[in-house]
């Protein structure tokens, strides 16, 4: 196990393999800035390249790629709050805001310091499950999935704000927009209105760009100022996001071990892990006021699970040819190009090889964090260019983020109606993460059940790690309401004495 | 004077040869032929496409560049409406799509609108047949067995009226096998994880991919799964089918009736046709056949040939016309056996 943990490194810093990663990193930076094109578009346009390599090779320069469209995606979330990927939406909620405050520098230092600490937890948390993945991966089945779901869905309250009611409608509102498309059974056309485009329902991608980005263009437009509304000097750099990392280094390595759980498990989107992340940021908190509002906490969280997952994620990839997102499955692709056969032997006879796709992970992430945290602060400045001269350059990304996601005009429809929906939502104080976690969650519930209910009857409710997970999902629903409730039995008591 | 008419004749059909080739070079001449693929990148449809595209300039008169792109919805029938009905109809623009929509086509699904008698049919890639297998440990040893035993089966299946769905449910009408196909499964991959982690007895898809991508369900130290029945009439000789029944075959020899046979022949028929090629309607003839041509030499070109083994798949192209040919003969379905599959399908 050890050695073949070594032998991945040592396999990383040959000469060409390095080269090669190198390169992908480059490519990855320029394709991955732009919204919408993310990792699956930056790893499919270079698979025609990879066929004359050898795996390592290839894999170094696809990964490579991979994991820096992973953070570059949430340069964009922090800056704009146009989200690069559907898993850098939650890194919006508080790098924005933040952004907004003058501490883009400070957001972007902590995203990236924090998804190189995810990436590192994830690898070292990965070596360590290696002997248990195997089982751990087959003991979830169809209700296993659907508890998880469902205990996303429970933090739905987290992420809801001030407004639990208005959270929850919208998270429902989510849900029943999940439901557009061919069901997943009978293949009967839901909420189509005949349009094959709808057919399999609505783009996460578009939705969530227009959701988040619309509005921040619309609001940019009616201010007629830069993002950025103050400017606060040293505090807002890049090294207090940096130090922020370790000054809440219990948070950054949780929500890394999050991320490397939802990693690991198959079928189980990489998005979600992000949400719970952010989710378990806030409630492991004591002061939640600060969150929505621009806390470093809030990107921090998000940061970690995202670049901790990407390695993870690789495992049921290798192990089951089940891929956890849609660049997995772009990577799975890579595999069949490269004549692997992924199963059982990528955890044993090939263990070294999977570990240096976890280990190119890892270095090109600390590449990529040194190379941008040398220029970090310059492009936190774009926050202080004049709104008027960023406004065309952001329809064009958020135009294009549409389009990239599927090649079809109709995507773009579908970032205009979310944008205004996105709009109407931000004027009259509606949440929008539970609107995406939703839209998220919502095909994993219903195939989940289905699946559970025509194999198990109603039995499999009591299916161990079904309950487990439902027991998890009560304390998520009650713990802030019984904390609240201690915290205000407990105040009359301190007041006399003060 | 015969004779003069004949030589007259032959002169003008020799002139025509490259006088048509020449036409179909000027054409393409510093031309691009875009090639919209039904899925996103990555899969199966893509990988092909992607497979013979760098070569396939080299074997096309007027060597035009050959650009791919990705348009997926609606199992590829997005790709297949917008290049029937809204791009152009030169030969510069094809799309690469799933056969099973011409299945969808018979079935009379909505939100299908080409007819595909009318698409230019380019080429296939496979010919595949589908084939059920389970787990070891599922309590039947043998396609008879199961009928015999009239063991409840679960299967999982991606969706209703889909492959790893007709396949049981057609097995079940017409040998009396209990399959129970659960619909669902988002992928292939997490079809088959369910059958490795025991949530479901087996699975149904094509052969191919259980011998290739598969293979160690079936042999070696993680050997879960065997064979029951595979479609077709005549088996490949492989380990994997010995004492595994033909399902037409079988059908033949239990004397089932002609209708019957034709099911099962529907079922497999877009499996021979597996990942197509065509362009739309109205393109001339000459390009057409300019670019079958081209398709066939260039499956055939080495550099793909080591490309394919290397990744462990077995090219089988067909040339257009012997797709359309098969296209035609689902379309042709008689109606009331078309509605009997459909009550099977609807039935489940």
């Amino acid at each position: 196990m050890l050695e073949a943990f070594v032998t991945g490194l040592i396999q990383v810093f040959d000469q060409t393999t390095f080269l090669l990663m190198s390169i992908g990193i480059f490519l990855g930076f320029i394709v991955g800035i732009l919204p919408g094109i993310g990792s699956p578009g930056a790893v499919a346009l270079m698979l025609p390249f990879i066929f004359e390599m050898d795996p390592v090779q290839a894999f170094a320069f696809l990964l490579g790629m991979y994991a820096v469209t992973g953070t570059t995606g949430d340069i964009t979330s922090i800056l704009f709050g146009v989200p690069g990927e559907v898993v850098s939406t939650a890194t919006i909620i508080d790098g924005h805001p933040m952004a907004k405050k003058g501490e883009a520098g400070r957001a972007l230092g902590a995203a990236l310091m924090s998804s190189l600490v995810g990436a590192i937890v994830g690898a070292f948390s990965l070596a360590l499950a290696i002997p248990i993945v195997t089982p751990l991966v087959l003991s979830f089945k169809s209700p296993e999935f659907f508890s998880l779901a469902i205990l996303g869905i429970c933090f739905l309250a987290a992420l809801s704000g001030d407004n639990k009611l208005k959270g929850v409608l919208a998270g429902g509102l989510g849900l029943v927009l999940s439901t557009v498309g061919l069901d997943y059974q009978e293949n009967i056309e839901r909420y189509t209105f005949g349009l094959v485009n709808l057919w399999e329902g609505v783009g996460l991608i578009a939705a969530a760009v227009g959701l988040f980005a619309v509005p921040e263009i619309v609001e940019l437009w009616v201010k007629g100022s830069a993002i950025a509304n103050t400017k606060v000097g040293k505090l807002g750099g890049v090294w207090q996001g940096v130090k922020d990392t370790f000054v809440h280094i219990g948070i950054t390595v949780r929500c890394s071990m999050i991320g490397t759980f939802f990693g690991l498990v198959p079928g189980v989107s990489a998005a979600l892990s992000q949400w719970v992340s952010y989710a378990h940021a806030v409630q492991s908190t004591r002061d939640k006021s600060g969150f929505g509002k621009g806390d470093v906490r809030g990107v921090l969280g998000p940061g970690a699970a995202n670049n901790s997952g990407i390695g993870a994620a690789m495992i049921p990839t290798v192990a089951f040819g089940v891929p956890g997102s849609a660049t997995t499955a772009i990577l799975l692709g890579a595999f069949i190009i490269q004549g692997l056969q992924p199963g059982p032997k990528m955890l044993t006879e090939h263990l070294s090889l999977t570990f240096s796709f976890v280990w190119l992970i890892v270095i090109s992430n600390i590449i990529t964090v040194v190379l941008c945290l040398l220029f970090l602060n310059q492009l936190a400045k774009i926050t202080q260019v004049r709104g008027s001269l960023l406004i065309p350059a952001l329809f064009m990304l958020i135009y294009l983020a549409g389009f990239a996601n599927t090649g079809s005009y109709f995507a773009m429809t579908t970032t205009l109606v979310f944008g205004v929906m996105g709009v109407v939502m931000v004027n009259h104080g509606w949440p929008r993460p539970p609107l995406v976690l939703g839209l998220v969650l919502g095909s994993l519930v219903e195939r989940n059940l289905f699946i559970s209910y025509e194999i198990y009857g109603l039995w499999f409710l009591t299916r161990p790690i079904v309950m487990v997970t439902f027991a998890v999902a009560l304390v998520v629903i009650f713990l802030p309401g019984l904390q609240d409730w201690m915290a205000k039995r407990a105040q009359p008591k301190e007041e006399p004495g003060a | 004077m015969v004779k003069r008419v004949l030589v007259l004749t032959a002169g003008l059909l020799f002139l025509a040869g490259p006088a048509w080739a020449d036409a179909v070079a000027d054409f393409y001449k510093g031309k691009q032929i875009r090639i919209v693929v039904g899925y996103g990148p990555g899969g199966t449809t893509d990988l092909t496409t992607r497979l013979i595209a760098p070569v396939l300039h080299k074997y096309i008169p007027g060597s035009p560049r050959i650009v791919v792109q990705n348009k997926s919805g609606g199992g590829s029938a997005l790709a297949a409406n917008t290049v029937f009905n809204n791009e152009r109809r030169d030969g510069t623009v094809m799309a690469a799509i799933s056969s099973s929509l011409v299945m969808k086509q018979a079935r009379g699904v909505a939100g299908i609108k080409f007819d595909g008698r009318k698409f230019n049919w380019v080429a296939s890639a496979f010919r595949a047949n589908s084939a059920c297998a389970v787990r070891t440990d599922a309590g039947v040893k043998s396609f008879a067995d199961a009928v015999k035993t009239k063991k409840q089966l679960i299967v999982s299946s991606f969706d209703k009226g889909g492959l790893s769905h007709l396949e049981p449910i057609f097995f079940n009408a017409i040998f009396g096998s209990n399959f129970k196909a659960v619909t669902g499964f988002p992928s292939g991959g997490a079809q088959r994880l369910a059958v490795k982690n025991g949530e479901v007895n087996g699975f149904c898809t094509t052969f191919q991919t259980m011998a290739s991508t598969e293979i160690a369900m079936f042999e070696g130290e993680g050997k879960c799964c065997r064979v029951l029945i595979i479609a077709g009439e005549k088996k490949e000789n492989h380990p994997l089918l010995e004492g595994v029944p033909a399902a037409e075959a079988l059908a033949k020899e239990q004397g089932k009736s002609k209708e019957e046979l034709a099911m099962l022949r529907a079922m497999n028929a877009t499996n021979q046709i597996s990942i197509v090629h065509t362009l739309p309607p109205g393109v001339p003839k000459d390009r057409v056949e300019a670019l079958r041509d081209g398709f066939a030499k260039a499956y055939n070109d080495p550099q793909v040939q080591a490309l394919a083994k290397k990744q462990n798949r077995n090219l089988q192209p067909r040339r257009g016309d012997g797709v359309a040919k098969i296209v035609e003969d689902l379309l042709n379905t008689p109606k009331p056996l078309m509605d009997k599959i459909k009550a099977l399908i609807d039935k489940g």
